[in-house]
């Protein structure tokens, strides 16, 4: 379970990274945020 | 139960990682220059400073959102913009509830310390944000939201403070705030 906890960790730091560091990729989530948002207004 | 053990910490971990994606975004949009269609980003720095007289503001009729930052906190945001007898207003809906409150901080931060800065395509505006709840204005900024964005609040909704209305006048002396 430790193993678990240790791998979702740095799961999620690279998570943070990639969104933070790899150019297109907030854009993408917002664009897909976006969509979500419009689709439940509508 | 052993199973449901095991696979409960995935599911967590399947739901905590679009979160943390979302959250990142908006982390990294606070530091950009200006904000982005969903997320507020940081201070204005792009684009010409506009000083000296007061810009024709005629431009702002056919500007669908322009870029706000307060000074305090410096961070921005999109927002409409409507014009009426050459003066500009800005609007936030849904003040009257306490989810409004939660989710609009920033017309509480511009009563506070109503100086910022505005940007329309490449050029800045230092501008002090002015609350307006009544006044010979309201209905003919109210009559412009309604034509530009279909925004179907009411003269009696300000006056309530449902709707908060600010005009966005010129910095004088640096400080702002309620009128």
């Amino acid at each position: 379970m430790k193993r678990f906890y240790l791998i979702s960790a740095v799961i999620l730091v690279a998570v943070v990274v990639v969104v933070l560091l790899v150019p297109g990729v907030a854009e993408s989530i917002e664009a897909r945020l976006l969509s979500w948002v419009a689709g439940a207004a509508s | 139960m052993n199973i449901v053990r095991r696979v409960l910490p995935v599911v967590g971990l399947l739901v905590l990682i679009p979160v943390v994606a979302i959250a990142a975004a908006a982390l990294g949009a606070r530091f950009s220059d200006g904000p982005s269609v969903f997320f507020s980003g940081g201070p204005l720095v792009a684009g010409e400073m506009v000083t000296g007289a007061e810009p024709d503001w005629a431009l702002a009729r056919d500007v669908g959102t322009i870029e706000l930052q307060l000074l305090e906190p410096p961070r921005s945001r999109r927002i409409w913009i409507a014009e009426h007898e050459g003066k500009i207003y800005v609007v936030s809906g849904y003040m009257g509830n306490t989810i409004g409150r939660l989710w609009k901080h920033w017309p509480l931060q511009a009563e506070r310390d109503g100086r910022a800065i505005l940007r329309v395509g490449d050029k800045r505006y230092e501008r002090t944000l002015r609350r307006i709840m009544t006044g010979p204005m309201v209905e003919g900024v109210v009559a412009e939201l309604r034509r530009k964005y279909g925004f179907a609040a009411t003269p009696a909704d300000i006056a309530a403070g449902e709707v908060w209305l600010f005009e966005l006048a010129p910095r004088a002396g640096g400080t702002g705030g309620t009128s």
